[in-house]
């Protein structure tokens, strides 16, 4: 059997248990200007405010939902992952947490804005939260399709934003510009040349055959400044190349090949 | 078009005009030319709410408190009111809210049985008329949950449609359907024992 709903303290009652006092008291209180009409403004402000912010909200969301794919693309931190505990340090440094972070932020507080519309209520919420989350990644990765952020990469105040990460302390990425006998000379789309050394231990899912201009990856250690002692090196996969993609309005930025 | 000039010719409180007025055009009555004609907002609510708060919170001077504070909030807020909507359930929703309020601050258990979590069967609903239901609600709605007290206490002893709780309330109308239909088979529970 259910609880009976407990009783609260009781507490001194404005008015004194007299119903009939309530509505005078309201009255006085109205008539007196202690209790004033919000102005028509402050309503028309504040659904515009709500409006205008939960449009920010998605954009920002699409946004950095465009970011996360660009950087999905152009650093591949997942091909990391085919070198098993090799690769989850590669993996974890370069995925794009920060701009994922930011557009399910956003996704929150759109989804609690709508929320104030009735809407949320009359419709499946469950199916317009699906729906937002959809239209949001959609756009975003289309975004991205345009070619625009290569373009935004090219403007210094954004870099900060692109901050791209070829390199660490146990991974690198880049275009092969020399292949020889277990050794490869690779180059990072910023610029930095390494030589990448490897022996029957590595670790080759995608075979050994390297020619000038494959994109690769690996993991390993840096054995002196510019010479890599790889445990596995992966081949594709990566789209660093700006330019290469969006050839349309927004094409810009150097073609890395 | 007969409301509207009613609305044109009162200049100054008419009650046996005022009484003839929905309570949407006489919101915009108080908006728009004398807010003294609140008071016909509140004599009509004041005891449909004064009921509805306390089945809610279950403290006579609580909820007087509740509802003054519904009457006070509706008034500063009645610039916000649509009047292409329902009048009654947006005051309904500004009480429900008090109401919840009061029960947060007082900490008052709102216990849910699992048991109670399962689908409706159809003829329990046939069992129950709304004749009886009426006569055994109020001694019965104040053991059950609120979750499931509150959608039945405004469609029987409120006579709310399912539409009306659900602005009220701010649930979809099949949620409402199922919480009334949950509510009978608790209500069958409690009132046969």
């Amino acid at each position: 059997m259910p609880e009976i709903n407990q009783k609260p303290k009781n507490k001194r009652s404005k008015v004194n248990n007299h119903k009939s006092d309530l509505g005078n008291v309201v009255m006085e209180r109205i008539k007196s200007g202690q209790v004033k009409m919000r102005p028509r403004i402050h309503f028309v402000a504040g659904s515009l405010f709500i409006g205008a912010g939960l449009a920010g909200v998605i954009v920002l969301a699409v946004f950095f939902v465009n970011v996360a794919s660009y950087k999905l693309r152009t650093l591949g931190p997942f091909g990391y992952l085919w070198f098993g505990e090799y690769g989850i340090r590669p993996f974890l440094a370069t995925f794009p947490w920060a701009a994922f972070v930011v557009a399910i932020c956003g996704l929150v507080i759109g989804i609690s804005l709508l929320r104030r519309y009735d809407i949320s209520y009359k419709k499946s919420f469950v199916g317009l939260i699906l729906g937002l989350i959809a239209v949001v990644l959609t756009a975003g990765w289309l975004m991205d399709l345009t070619g625009i952020n290569e373009r935004f990469v090219r403007f210094g105040h954004m870099r900060g934003l692109y901050q791209e990460q070829f390199v660490g302390s146990d991974w690198i990425a880049g275009e092969v510009i020399a292949a020889e006998s277990n050794q490869l000379q690779i180059e990072t789309p910023n610029g930095d040349q390494a030589t990448i050394e490897w022996n029957d231990r590595t670790l080759l899912p995608f075979g050994s055959d390297f020619k000038v201009g494959d994109k690769i990856r690996a993991v390993g250690k840096w054995s002196s400044d510019t010479t890599f002692e790889a445990v596995g090196i992966g081949r594709g996969g990566m789209h660093w190349q700006r330019g290469e993609r969006g050839n349309g309005m927004f094409r810009g930025g150097r073609d890395f090949n | 078009m007969k409301e509207n000039a009613i609305l044109d010719s009162i200049t100054i409180c008419d009650m046996s005009e005022l009484s003839k007025l929905t309570d949407e055009k006489l919101v915009e009555l108080v908006r728009n030319k004398d807010r003294e004609l609140y008071s016909e907002i509140i004599r009509r609510y004041q005891d449909k709410l004064m009921r509805y708060s306390r089945y809610l919170i279950n403290d006579e001077d609580m909820s007087a408190d509740v509802v003054q504070e519904t009457f006070i909030k509706a008034y500063i807020n009645l610039n916000g009111f649509d009047v292409k909507k329902k009048f009654s359930s947006w005051l309904y929703r500004i009480s429900h809210n008090e109401a919840m309020n009061a029960v947060k601050k007082y900490h008052r258990e709102v216990p849910l049985d699992p048991d109670f979590d399962t689908p409706a069967k159809n003829n329990v609903e046939e069992e129950f008329d709304k004749k009886e239901i009426v006569q055994k609600a109020h001694s019965c709605l104040d053991q059950m949950p609120i979750l499931y007290s509150e959608p039945l206490a405004l469609y029987y002893l409120d006579e709310k449609s399912y539409e009306e709780i659900s602005d009220i309330l701010r649930i979809p109308m099949g949620t409402v359907a199922t919480r009334i239909n949950r509510a009978k088979i608790l209500m069958k529970k409690i009132c046969q024992k």
